[in-house]
């Protein structure tokens, strides 16, 4: 199934290229999920990601004609997302103050989107911020631990722990409810 | 609640949380694709590589213009070679040849079945005139003779090159025949009217000149006779008349040729033609 997707996704992505934006569409529903959460976990602000989405969309198809086939097309565009999402990052620390009281957690809310409920968010409520950073990364981005370690600056042993202790804290979570129901 | 549960629920939370932002995208004014190819595109050069090739032509072409060695191709000197074939060869300022010019039908012919000259170190390319010159048999035990002379912008330049070909010779009475020898001729400041005659008569002006000279000291020669002499017998004759003409002088000064004589030419002597005949035969070249 993976393996059609990706198929599929390179073939609109050629008809993209060749200047067909009625692909688009489809083109976005297949690789927002990455492009999302790969900028979500550096600038951790919900608003700011939404913004940088779609600069990196706009980014990608006015760089499209230089890319080539033999990369993976998600991972082109997640080296975009997360190339805009870290200049903006440093860009931020330089221009404001840091604050220390400021929250730190992965979905920091800005603006309007404070009134809407996010399910991941509600989900992985009961997980410490680097857990959840784990989490996102290994279940959703589809990130190797020795990859998320190298990104925590942590032992790949730690972070197959973390992973597993968060797995355990969902389950305990859900089986809580489970018996409230 | 297993594990594979658990990870289903995040992926489903993770695709529903994330806005679309699609209409937001398309409404940009910079929603197009540039299908036209670039530049970049049709080079199929990252801007960095081309500023590395850029780099190391730049450095190639610095180096080049600041080094001390003279420009390649530029013509350092002329040699002038005659083994009855007749050569003019363009050197550049490290004895590499530039251009062989053949200045008769003989040389065509030599030069017909090498193959080209051009860029060989002068030492090789004199290695195989010669060859090719004793091959059609133009160089033999009895005409071993060739003349040269070089063209260069200084004195010092042309005595090392002529002292360069002097070295040769043993070499190529080793390779080629046993009593090669080379003599000086002039080749220099050439006159449009020696051209003319030298291309006329099918010899090299260094010839011409000599056979003039012969004639001007000794009037009862003849062309025709002095043009079928190799180099080596020309070059002995000549050696043998001025030598005697310096004699009479210092015996007889009052009989100079007048200066009122625009010729310089002496008046006709008897037995010219048993001069010629007591002609010595001894190895006068360059290279003994």
């Amino acid at each position: 199934m993976k393996g059609m997707n990706h198929q599929k996704l390179n073939h609109h992505v050629e008809q993209l290229k060749q200047g067909d934006l009625s692909v688009f569409d489809a083109v976005y529903d297949m690789t927002r999920v990455g492009v999302y959460y790969t900028i979500l976990t550096i600038v951790k602000d919900i608003g700011l990601t939404e913004d940088l989405m779609q600069e990196t969309y706009l980014k990608m198809l006015d760089s499209l004609p230089r890319y080539r086939k033999r990369h993976q097309f998600q991972a082109w565009l997640n080296t975009i997302a997360k190339n805009l999402a870290i200049n903006t990052y440093n860009k931020r620390k330089r221009e404001q103050p840091v604050d220390q009281d400021a929250d730190p957690s992965v979905f920091g809310v800005t603006h309007d989107q404070q009134e809407k409920a996010y399910a991941l968010q509600e989900l992985l409520a009961v997980l410490n911020e680097e857990e959840k950073i784990v989490v996102i990364r290994f279940v959703v981005l589809e990130e190797k631990h020795k990859d998320i370690a190298k990104h925590l600056g942590k032992p790949v042993g730690t972070v197959t722990w973390m992973y597993q202790n968060a797995l355990k804290k969902m389950r305990r979570k859900a089986g809580e409810e489970d018996d409230e129901s | 609640m297993t594990n594979h549960d658990i990870r289903t629920k995040i992926i489903e939370a993770a695709h529903a949380d994330v806005p679309d932002l699609r209409a937001a995208i398309k409404s940009s004014s910079r929603f197009q694709v540039n299908v036209r190819p670039t530049f970049w595109t049709q080079l199929r050069l990252r801007p960095l590589q081309f500023a590395s090739l850029l780099l190391v032509f730049g450095v190639a072409l610095s180096l080049w213009l600041t080094s001390p060695a003279p420009i390649l191709s530029e013509v350092y000197a002329t040699i002038y070679l005659d083994i009855n074939p007749s050569f003019e060869i363009d050197i550049d300022a490290r004895y590499d040849i530039i251009e062989v010019r053949p200045m008769n039908p003989d040389a065509l012919s030599v030069m017909r079945d090498l193959a080209t000259l051009t860029g060989q170190p002068f030492d090789d390319a004199l290695d195989r005139l010669v060859e090719q010159a004793v091959a059609l048999e133009y160089l033999t035990a009895e005409r071993p003779v060739m003349m040269m002379d070089v063209s260069t912008r200084d004195i010092e330049s042309r005595e090392h090159l002529l002292t360069r070909v002097t070295e040769k010779v043993p070499e190529l009475r080793e390779k080629h025949l046993p009593n090669i020898d080379i003599v000086e001729g002039d080749a220099r400041e050439q006159t449009s009217e020696e051209t003319d005659t030298a291309i006329h008569h099918d010899m090299s002006v260094m010839r011409l000149r000599m056979i003039r000279e012969i004639m001007r000291l000794d009037e009862g020669q003849q062309f025709e006779a002095l043009a079928r002499l190799d180099a080596g017998e020309l070059s002995r004759l000549l050696e043998v008349l001025r030598k005697r003409t310096d004699e009479h002088d210092s015996i007889n000064p009052g009989e100079r040729p007048s200066d009122d004589d625009p010729t310089g030419i002496r008046p006709p002597q008897e037995g010219s033609q048993e001069k010629e005949d007591d002609a010595p035969t001894t190895d006068s070249g360059m290279g003994s």
